[in-house]
């Protein structure tokens, strides 16, 4: 399975990526909303990731855009989209899941807290193995 | 990990010292495992690093994040997961602390309200006509970092 990170902080796409490669996926990564859109129009319907995490606030394009923008490409509706970001506000979180994100993960947040999202959207492989 | 100051003087704040407290530990203690970094050098706190983030709504403020140059360049070590890091990747990092630190500040600040997007600079923050509302320090491995919330002054 493959993720694509979108965050506009390297450390944070880093930190994400470690985690989900350990979870047992292969990692794409894209700095803003646009990026993530370009990446993935740049790939075949085989080679698209199965999950998104989407940080919220980045320059060009935000999360939340960026998750409308998916929503709106039948050819994409198989990606799964988490947001992972600062924004912890209730009525942000609704913004988000009305947006088309199927999942929440605030920062800060553990590295058990990121396996259970996962296990959540039933992408865990490790623990589904396990 | 110590509170060191609480300059509030008059009126109701949105952040109280307990609450920058516990987000600032909570951000470090989940981001940056501390086990392995090695205390500071004499002389290490002489080059400072700062980032800062903007609350802006409601409640208009900045959110700081302050330390020593080789405190960022550990803590980007440890983020990164690197033994080199680069100035960009010493910048980024300090602004993703602050970045995080900031979201959960604007959380308990009176909606609406948005997060600008993070600055990291060299040297120490002056404020200059803004009025520091709380502050707190992290020790992390012995590296003090500080995180202090700031307001115009009215």
């Amino acid at each position: 399975m493959r993720a694509l990170v979108v965050d506009d902080s390297r450390a944070m796409r880093m930190m994400i990526g470690r985690l989900l490669q350990q979870a047992g996926f292969e990692i794409l990564q894209a700095g803003d909303g646009q990026e993530a859109l370009d990446v993935l129009g740049g790939l075949e319907p085989h080679e698209l990731p199965t999950l998104c995490t989407v940080d919220w606030n980045m320059p060009v394009m935000d999360g939340l855009t960026f998750v409308q923008s998916t929503r709106q490409r039948p050819e994409w509706r198989n990606l799964t989209l988490m947001m992972v970001t600062t924004e912890s506000e209730g009525h942000q979180v609704v913004r988000a899941l009305a947006a088309g994100a199927h999942e929440y993960l605030i920062k800060p947040f553990t590295a058990e807290a990121m396996a259970d999202k996962l296990d959540i959207l039933g992408l865990d492989p490790s623990r589904s193995a396990a | 990990m110590t509170t060191i100051d609480d300059p509030w003087t008059t009126g109701e704040h949105p952040v109280s010292v307990e609450d920058l407290q516990t987000i600032a530990d909570e951000v470090w203690a989940t981001f940056l495992d501390a086990g392995d970094v090695p205390p500071p050098a004499d002389g290490s706190a002489d080059a400072a690093v700062h980032a800062t983030i903007a609350v802006l709504g409601s409640w208009t403020g900045q959110v700081v994040v302050e330390c020593s140059r080789d405190a960022a360049e550990r803590m980007a070590q440890q983020m990164l997961m690197v033994t080199e890091v680069s100035e960009a990747d010493l910048d980024d990092t300090v602004g993703e602390l602050v970045n995080v630190v900031g979201g959960n500040v604007k959380s308990l600040v009176p909606a609406p309200s948005s997060l600008g997007l993070p600055v990291t600079v060299t040297g120490r923050f002056t404020g200059g006509e803004e009025q520091e509302l709380c502050r707190v320090e992290v020790d992390w491995a012995g590296h003090p970092v500080s995180v202090s919330v700031w307001t115009q002054a009215a």
